[in-house]
């Protein structure tokens, strides 16, 4: 297979968009599949601060090394999340990676904000799915951080993949409100709530994989030991065996989604209180970040 | 063959020479969902695999 910009060896084949590709195209492929979801979805600009949600793996390197290569300003963010050998290696390759391409890069950790606990730890004690309390923990700090680091934008590596996934599930379950707020792009609704944007959109999984394992980004492999399993992963095997039989399938089934959004109506519109505890906005009184901490505090410090 | 997969080695015997797109129906994988690496380089599928070669299989899914 020849490339079909130059002919010289391909590396890759995109059946999708009907394109093979050799090492230099594949890069320059990527670098215009990025820039184009940044302006298609008007995400961010390049006055613009940006904080780019790092965890190991290859799409949030990818985005990252993607963002600084076509000129944007952006420092880098993780959050160590105590699950054991997972977290120590997706550490290692975050610190490696803000070494080989001079990304600065803030860490924060559960366990010094959550009484010495880890996710894990904190699923039990709340009894609540792990996934879910550590969605909510890293939704609340990677705000938290940009808002008060003065970031106006959290960049997170979700790919169309993620969202094509996101979105079946949605579908499948009509999920109303979820369908209306699914976006490539959530604006600040809030003058703490700063916007977040997923400039991986329109690249898929395996052409993430592909870039990364071409470039050197030395990612994460591992995958988090409490996702085994779940239905979202489920169904992208499904849409995966889709696009196999029907290329395009999930760009097709993505982008006529954000066009025909208008179909999809929020519910009811919430109205958002400053948390009594941190100030930050939420629904209740308390928001979920520290009622989390406080269910924590209260079984660690036997009150 | 010898392939290495998430950290460990797996040897499978052929008895010729195979393309990449055998070698994923050989194994029941999807393109989609997994790469194939020949000296550390991807390989396109109509590209031949010899017997004594040593390949790195990827998976490309993640849980998000």
């Amino acid at each position: 297979m020849k490339c079909k910009i130059c002919k010289k060896d391909a590396i890759i084949h995109l059946p999708s968009h009907n394109l093979a590709l050799c090492e230099e195209h594949f890069f320059e492929f990527c670098k215009k599949r990025v820039e184009k979801a940044i302006k298609r979805y008007t995400l961010f600009t390049k006055e613009e601060k940006i904080l780019v949600a790092l965890s190991g793996g290859k799409d949030s390197l990818t985005v990252a090394y993607l963002l600084k290569e076509l000129g944007y300003n952006i420092e880098g963010y993780y959050i160590d999340l105590g699950i054991d050998i997972y977290s120590q290696k997706s550490f290692e390759k975050v610190e490696q990676f803000s070494k080989n391409f001079n990304i600065k890069v803030h860490v924060e950790r559960v366990k010094d904000l959550f009484f010495g606990l880890s996710i894990p730890e904190i699923a039990y004690i709340t009894r609540r799915p792990a996934c879910s309390i550590c969605g909510h923990i890293k939704r609340y700090l990677m705000n938290r951080f940009g808002y008060e680091h003065g970031f106006s934008v959290l960049v997170t590596g979700h790919n169309l993949d993620d969202e094509v996934g996101v979105l079946f599930g949605n579908i499948v379950n009509w999920k109303m409100g979820y369908l209306a707020r699914q976006s490539p792009l959530l604006p600040s609704s809030n003058k703490k709530l700063i916007k977040k944007a997923k400039p991986l959109v329109l690249c898929g999984e395996r052409e993430i994989a592909a870039f990364a394992l071409t470039y050197g980004l030395d990612y994460i492999e591992m995958e988090c030991p409490h996702v085994k399993g779940s239905t979202y992963l489920y169904n992208k095997g499904l849409i995966n065996k889709l696009e196999e039989r029907s290329p395009g399938s999930k760009l097709r089934f993505y982008q006529g989604f954000l066009e025909n959004k208008h179909l999809f109506r929020e519910d009811e519109k919430v109205e958002l209180h400053e948390c009594e505890v941190c100030g930050y906005p939420t629904t209740a009184h308390r928001c979920t970040f520290c009622n989390i901490r406080k269910k924590v505090e209260e079984k660690v410090m036997g009150k | 063959m010898e392939i290495e997969f998430q950290g460990k080695t797996k040897t499978i015997e052929l008895s010729s020479k195979i393309k990449v797109k055998e070698l994923y129906k050989k194994l029941s994988m999807s393109p989609e969902e997994y790469l194939i690496l020949k000296d550390g380089k991807l390989i396109t599928h109509d590209k031949y695999l010899e017997p004594d070669d040593k390949i790195r299989i990827v998976k490309v899914v993640s849980g998000g």
